[in-house]
Order: C-alpha cells, then structure tokens, then sequence
C-alpha cells in the first residue's frame, strides 16, 4: 500500500514538473521575443513574422524530407539494388549543394521554392541515411517471422517496416532539422528573400548586440523544439522496438 | 498416412569468412508424415536448423529436391522460434494475430478463435502489454500462439524451450504435446537435448556433429504418457546418445 501511494505521489509529481516545464519551453521564448523587439525597436508583427516564415519553409520542406528519406530508404536499403544506390547516395551527400545557389536562383527566381528545395538538400540525407540504418539493424528473425506468416505489400510497411524506422526517422529528422536552422539564415541571405531570419541578421549585421541576441532567441526556439517535441519523440521510438 | 514433406538429396553449403566452403547438408533424404511429432536432434552445427529453415521454405537457397503434399499451402506453416521473434512493437494480442493480419482473415470468428487461444494458453492477462513486459516462458507462449492463430498443418518449433528456465520448459513441453494431442498439428521441432527429443518426438532424426546428414531415424515406441523416469526411456536416451558422432 506504501509503495503504491509513493508510486502515485510520484506520477502526479513528474506529470506537474512536466506541465511546468513545457509552459516555460514555450513562454520563456516569447517572452525574451517581446524583450528583444522592445530593446531593438522592431515592430513584433515584423518579428514574429520573421520567425514565422523561417518557420513554416523548415515545417515544409523538413516534411518533404521525411516523406522522400524514408520513401527512398525503403526501396533502396534492401537488395541488389542497394549495392548502386547507397554509394550513390554518398556521393550525391558530399555534393556542395550551396555552390548550385546562384544557379537555382536563375532557373527557379528569388522565391519560397528555392529556399525549401535547398532545406531538402540539408535535411534529406541525414534522414535517409538514419532510416537505412535502421532498416539495415532490424533483427533477422523478425524478418523471418513477418516472412514465414506472409506479411506483404502495405500491411508489410504498416506493421513492420515502418514502426522498425521510426528511430531512425526521428534520430535523421533531429539532425536534419539542425542542419536546416544552418542551412536556412545562409540560403535565404544569398537568394535575397524579403523575409524571414535570413533578411532579419542581414539587416542587422553592423549590431553585434541585436546579432548576438538574435542568435540566442533562435537557439531559444530549437531547443524549444528539441525539448517538446523531438526528445520525447526519440525516447518514445526506442523503447518502441525495445525487447 | 501422406506425406507432407518429401526431401530428396537436399545439400547446402556456406561460404566462411576466409572464402572456403562449408557443408550445413550433404545429400539429406527426409519425409514428414501427416500427424508426425518429428524431432531434429542433434548437437550444436550439425545442420538440424538449417534444415528445418528449408521446410519451412524460410531458406529457398539448397541443392535437391523438396515436395510438399498436394494442396498444402505454406500459408499453413506456423514456426516458432527460439528467440521468440516477437514485433516489440505490437501487444501481444497484435503478435498473435499477425498472421491473420497479413491474410486479411481478421473476421469476428477469428478474432474469437485468437481469443480463445489467448485464453488457452493463459495471456488473458498480458494480451494488451508488449513483449518487453513479459518474461521468457510468455513470451515462448505468445511465439506458440501466433503460430496457432493461423490454424496450421504444420508448426515448426527451432529450440523453441532452450532459453527458457527448465521449470517452465517442462510446462510448455507438456503443454505443446497435450496441443498436438488436441489439435492434430504435425510437428516438427529442432533440439539438442535428447530427453526433450524422447518425451515428445514419435520420430526422431538424429544428426550428427559437422556431417550434415542423418545418421537414422528412429520411431519412438515408447508409450504416451513418457514416464521419464522409466528404464526404458533412459536406455532409449543411452542408444540415442550412442549413435550421435560429436
């Protein structure tokens, strides 16, 4: 009876830090936000706006990746064909993407289309190459027993491949997502969009102090994401396929 | 009675890590009886798993020829496997119904059959919780369960007790004997413990270490219940033992 009031205590107990926790991931950011327009005379609508649309290019373009990362993953981690395709991959990895700006400006215009198509080309390979991982670790008598009992076709993916991929979805989908808060500030700069964190640290880049505080707000957010969503999400796939 | 699985002059070989070639089977001649408990016995590397592998038709990569009886679909094969194999990503209710699941067979009956078997074999209380959550001998219990599930004519069972504590192993031995009693499933099961072999087998395929053949096939006479205390079990146990070559 003891043990089980302590496990209770317990439970109510880490749900409340939690709750806590998460409001402050969450308001601390918008309040230094608030600050920061105050201190820098920066109207908040501009502000907001700003984050915002660098915002909703990562959400896009973070969600074509995972479609296509773990889609190609899928069809070409297994097989014959994966001896082609995964040194290809690594090649195509290391390609400097960057160097193809100017070009993609050029052929595609100074528009949303270009900074997401090069966010994929940031997140898309760490996501790939996660799930591959994964799909490759999958223990072979789980396979034999998805084999033995004729799981196939989609019900193959929905019952066994996909949830054997989720962490490496979510490990690949955390380091893409890294990689696309570097990518984005460079890419929207040498395109010269209007808007977004890009156009917002260039207009700036004469006040260290507005940088530097920029910065830390931008790092604000991640961590914000990181602590919310990605971390529980990456826990949560583990002991998904734990034994 | 006919002969569901007929093997012929079955071999296989494996390249090892320096390139050489290595003989799991050399020329093995089989057949499984309709109503068969056939045991694999045999020490460890002798090739018993191997070929069990290729009757189940989990392994297509052999030399010789393999016949299953006509109409017998492999659509009817359960296996059981020593690791338990079990999605860590499904209940156990899941687990078990996989099958079904792939045959898009999940009717109301069958999801009262799985039920039914859930109760059998005692997970009415684990049916929602993962396989993490149980220990060994539920989670050999639930590998049994999924492969019931499908109604099969055959279950092939890989050393399915070995990594169980013995006093659970002796339950699910005796629970697996009093099911292929009930059921009338044929069986075909792998192991290296000849006790094991005589107490369930009515056939008994010795295999010898590194040959990759079987040496003979015995037809265990012994009476049902096994009295594994009997004189005649522990001689049948001394001249199994003394035909095995280690």
């Amino acid at each position: 009876m003891a043990n089980s009031v302590k496990h209770h205590h317990h439970i109510v107990y880490k749900r409340h830090w939690h709750m806590l926790v998460t409001l402050l991931l969450i308001v601390v950011p918008i309040i230094f936000f608030l600050f920061f327009a105050e201190f820098t005379k920066i109207t908040i609508n501009t502000l907001f706006a700003d984050i915002g649309i660098s915002l909703i290019r990562i959400a896009i373009a973070f969600f074509i990746s995972i479609v296509l990362g773990w889609s190609l993953a899928v069809i070409f981690s297994k097989g014959k064909i994966s001896t082609v395709a995964l040194p290809l991959f690594d090649v195509l990895q290391s390609v400097p993407t960057f160097a193809a700006l100017p070009l993609a400006v050029i052929y595609i215009g100074k528009n949303d289309s270009t900074v997401i198509l090069f966010l994929v080309l940031a997140m898309l390979w760490p996501i790939l190459f996660s799930v591959i991982s994964s799909l490759k670790l999958i223990k072979n008598e789980y396979q034999e027993a998805v084999d033995i009992y004729g799981l196939k076709g989609f019900k193959r993916l929905r019952y066994f491949t996909f949830p054997a991929s989720v962490p490496g979805l979510i490990t690949g989908s955390i380091v893409g997502l890294g990689e696309a808060w570097e990518a984005i500030i460079a890419t929207e700069i040498i395109i010269g969009m209007q808007t977004g964190l890009g156009p917002f640290f260039q207009s700036f880049s004469n006040n260290p102090k507005i940088t530097m505080f920029g910065i830390l707000g931008v790092l604000m957010i991640i961590f914000a994401i990181n602590k919310i969503f990605l971390l529980p999400l990456l826990d949560k796939s583990h002991s998904l396929v734990e034994e | 009675m006919s002969i569901l699985i007929n093997q012929k002059n079955i071999s296989k070989t494996y390249k090892d890590f320096h390139g050489r070639q290595f003989h799991a089977l050399r020329e093995v001649n089989l057949e499984v009886e309709e109503g068969d408990f056939f045991m694999l016995l045999g020490p460890s590397g002798c090739g018993k798993s191997t070929l069990l592998r290729i009757m189940s038709g989990l392994d297509s990569n052999f030399t010789g020829s393999q016949k299953y009886m006509e109409g017998l679909d492999k659509k009817e094969f359960g296996f059981v496997f020593q690791q338990f194999a079990l999605l860590p990503w499904l209940t156990v209710e899941e687990n078990i119904s996989i099958g079904l699941i792939a045959k898009g067979n999940l009717t109301k009956e069958k999801k009262n059959e799985v039920s039914e078997i859930i109760k059998s074999l005692g997970l009415e209380k684990v049916a929602t919780e993962y396989p993490k959550e149980l220990s060994g001998g539920m989670k050999q219990r639930v590998g049994i369960a999924r492969a019931l599930a499908i109604n099969p004519k055959i279950i092939f069972l890989d050393e399915p007790f070995s990594a169980l504590d013995s006093f659970t192993a002796k339950i699910l031995r005796q629970e697996l004997l009093t099911m292929w009693k009930e059921k009338k499933i044929t069986i075909v099961m792998v192991t290296h413990n000849t006790e094991e072999a005589l107490q369930l087998g009515s056939k008994i395929g010795i295999m010898s270490s590194h040959l990759g053949k079987i040496d003979e096939i015995i037809v265990n006479t012994l009476p049902q219940p096994r009295e594994l205390r009997s004189q005649e079990f522990f001689k049948m146990v001394d001249k199994i033992e003394s035909l095995i070559k280690i």
